[in-house]
């Protein structure tokens, strides 16, 4: 259900001006132009800084970040790859930098943390998700916090392809194109993300 | 093939991403081996229990980073000088400027005193409303499609604006635009055609925060009969527990016919499955002496 709302969304483009032409437009400075090509993506761009990060301070570096990135670029874009392929590209970037700088963070301070700021989100976030899924079987705490704990143990290149393919339902092909790859390797890090939270997750499954 | 390279292939399985002989290959020895089977429904597992685990960012802070991108850009335009569009654009006035036909623009209460009548202008039938923000003096400026994207700006009293932002409610792409629509026009709910537009989107808008928005927006008119009888079928059907809970606050704290509302909440309870809802309920009914004994 997640997933089929999130690639409707990826794939909704604006029906009145084609997207080559706004993209034209908004090279030439047309703000207008700019904020509909914005407005196309940037739901899915927020959803998965959300979802990998977990912060919504965080999210919103990225947002800004990304969609700046494509401001100043925008002139540079010669459409050789279709946008939101380019778009994804910048986004995954800043991603993986968030996440590689967060990881680094995580092992400086690891026990500083455990008793810090971030469980208290996770907590904020959890209460929402039980929140939103009444009908849902509720997990219990203990694979919650085996999953988190798994997910946030991947690389971040495992983590963002995992996030890619699993909630945002791209194919591993596109995936490949976005980070700069083959499909083959989305396809290795795909396994290899499945692979090690299968094996976090022991017999709760 | 073996299990072991069966399995290998179940990851990429559960998403499609297998060859057509790959995938035949584990159809048959998903047929016949129950190891793999159960292999196959842990992965299951596991992909439900991280979609559990999914997070999805709020209208609020959408609309917070599209303010900011907004005005980081402005800043970024004002320093170039090759890009006359966003000057016109973020620094108030100077966008009506540019000559109305050739834009496609239409000024609506713009000009203060000397304003156009808004009712000279056809009133637009349904567009595509692209994005609502606030402009300068309490106005809002609105950006919508019809053969080219034009604009528009005036108050919410004026009768094309209001018209517009009750199109934009049913926009059908963008939540965060539908949110911004009825936050402007819910000072307006005292207009019929307002509170129609908030009571469809509460029953039937597809994002949460913009049926929670709609909610809170007809608050000071729960006690009108087709706003409560849209707070019972949300409280009854709607998926999203914050909603029901909102629903059954407000259906609670509204009331003046104690017997319809023992009757709903009556009908909550054999379905309600959370559990503040249930003890909300059942708090209420107990309240009311009313039987608990019918469900
Ligand atoms: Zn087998």
């Amino acid at each position: 259900m997640l997933k089929q709302s999130i690639s409707t969304a990826a794939v909704a483009s604006p029906t009145v001006m084609d997207e080559a032409s706004l993209i034209r437009a908004a090279q030439q400075g047309d703000q207008d132009a700019f904020a509909t090509l914005v407005h196309s993506y940037d739901q899915n761009v927020l959803r998965i800084a959300m979802n990998l990060l977990r912060s919504p301070e965080e999210a919103k570096d990225v947002y800004q970040e990304a969609f700046l990135r494509v401001y100043r670029n925008l002139d540079s874009f010669r459409f050789d790859c279709s946008f939101p392929t380019w778009l994804y590209r910048i986004v995954t970037n800043i991603c993986l930098d968030h996440l590689r700088k967060r990881k680094v963070r995580r092992e400086e301070c690891a026990v500083a943390e455990s008793a810090g700021g971030e469980y208290n989100l996770l907590e904020a976030v959890e209460e929402h998700r039980a929140d939103n899924n009444p009908q849902r079987k509720l997990l219990t705490g203990e694979l919650r916090t085996r999953i988190d704990r798994a997910l946030s143990d991947l690389t971040p290149r495992e983590r963002m392809v995992f996030e890619l393919r699993h909630f945002q339902g791209l194919r591993l092909r596109a995936i490949g194109e976005s980070l700069g790859t083959t499909e083959e390797a989305a396809k290795n890090c795909l396994f290899r993300a499945t692979q090690k939270m299968r094996a976090a997750l022991g017999d709760y499954a | 093939m073996s299990c072991d390279e069966i399995r290998d292939l179940l990851v990429l399985y559960a998403y499609g991403e297998l060859t057509f002989d790959q995938e035949e290959s584990v159809d048959a020895h998903l047929a016949v081996c129950e190891a793999c089977k159960l292999e196959q429904a842990a992965l299951a597992e596991l992909h439900a229990a991280a979609d559990d685990q999914a997070v999805a960012p709020s209208l609020e802070l959408l609309s917070a980073c599209r303010q900011e991108l907004r005005a980081q850009v402005a800043v970024m335009a004002k320093v170039s000088t090759s890009e006359p569009f966003w000057r016109r654009w973020f620094s108030g006035g100077t966008w009506v400027a540019k000559p109305a036909m050739t834009m496609g623009l239409l000024a609506a209460g713009f000009f203060g005193a000397r304003l156009v009548p808004v009712t000279n202008v056809a009133a637009p039938v349904a567009r595509n409303v692209r994005f609502i923000e606030p402009a300068s003096d309490g106005q809002v400026r609105i950006v919508y499609d019809e053969v080219s994207q034009k604009e528009i700006a005036g108050r919410v009293d004026d009768r094309m604006v209001r018209e517009m932002l009750l199109s934009a409610t049913r926009s059908p792409n963008d939540p965060g635009l539908r949110v911004d629509s009825v936050e402007y026009l819910k000072t307006r709910c005292e207009r019929e055609e307002v509170r129609k537009a908030f009571v469809r989107a509460l029953v039937s808008d597809p994002n949460e925060g913009v049926r929670l928005k709609a909610l809170e927006a007809l608050k000071p008119y729960a006690g009108e009969m087709e706003v409560r009888s849209a707070l019972t079928k949300v409280l009854l059907a709607d998926q999203s527990a914050t909603v029901r809970t909102q629903s059954i606050d407000l259906l609670v704290n509204t009331r003046r016919n104690e017997s319809e509302l023992a009757g709903v909440l009556q009908d909550m309870m054999r379905r309600e499955e959370n559990s503040y809802i249930r003890q909300r309920g059942r708090t209420v009914l107990q309240a009311m002496n009313a039987s608990l004994e019918t469900f």
